[in-house]
């Protein structure tokens, strides 16, 4: 899977998982799903914008 | 945590602010102000109350704040909206972390530290989700004072003060218990002879 294919499904889970999120009480799991997909995301944006850049 | 415990903050969530109004103009917005604006990556705030710490946050952090009262957490969402400001609240005990060891980049607590139930256990938890070495811990916290007059005084205050509120401590030695949990103090700058503290302390 190329980066963008990733990061297209990495920015569709993490939307998924954020409409899931309860407003006022979000469990530890989720948070750490939650972030685990953002950081993620974060990393290969920085090396597409590297690669491009 | 108990539905008595939750209980407890529940009941004081709605007038919390305009009670402490007075303090937060004469102290502790200033002291946030100084404190907060230092926490980066990772965040947890434990205890985060009505939210009063949440406009002082740098933008780029990544903020999780817990609460053991969903009345609390429900006027902290209210000001995270106002403020826009993406914050994931979580109803649970700030003494017993459901997070991995070393998953925070920063720990907070404002006024929190007072009320736990055992504060040494409270301390150890930080600092196991606390990435070490280098893991923030700051404090904004009320507690014995260091002048030995003021010091007595919070001894027999705390008597009543604990009998009427049944969680507030004035009297604890939380710089001490800091030293004691493995914390490196940083930074300390008190106000009212050492009963109101700011601390800033790493996870050695």
């Amino acid at each position: 899977m190329s980066n963008d294919e990733r990061i297209a499904q990495l920015e569709v889970q993490i939307a998924e998982l954020e409409a899931r999120l309860p407003k006022h009480s979000v469990p530890a799991a989720m948070i750490i799903e939650l972030e685990d997909l953002e950081d993620e995301l974060e990393t290969l944006t920085a090396q597409d914008s590297n690669d491009t850049g | 945590m108990t539905q008595a415990e939750s209980d407890t903050f529940d009941r004081i969530a709605a007038p919390y602010d305009r009670g402490m109004a007075p303090l937060e103009k004469i102290w502790l917005r200033e002291m946030r102000n100084r404190l907060l604006p230092r926490a980066r990556g990772k965040v947890l705030e434990i205890g985060v109350g009505t939210g009063a710490n949440l406009p002082f946050y740098h933008a780029s952090v990544r903020l999780t704040a817990i609460d053991e009262s969903s009345d609390m957490l429900g006027f902290a969402a209210q000001r995270a909206q106002a403020l826009n400001r993406c914050v994931r609240f979580s109803q649970s005990n700030v003494e017993s972390l459901n997070f991995p060891a070393g998953y925070f980049d920063c720990v907070v607590a404002s006024l929190v530290l007072c009320s736990v139930f055992n504060q040494r256990h409270t301390l150890n938890e930080l600092r196991r989700v606390l990435r070490t070495p280098g893991g923030q811990l700051l404090l904004l916290e009320h507690m014995r004072p260091h002048r030995a007059g003021l010091a007595k005084l919070s001894d027999l205050a705390n008597i009543p003060w604990y009998a009427f509120n049944g969680r507030c401590h004035l009297n604890r030695e939380t710089e001490q218990n800091l030293v004691q949990a493995g914390f490196l103090v940083e930074q300390v700058d008190s106000r009212l002879g050492g009963f109101l503290r700011l601390i800033v302390a790493t996870a050695s």
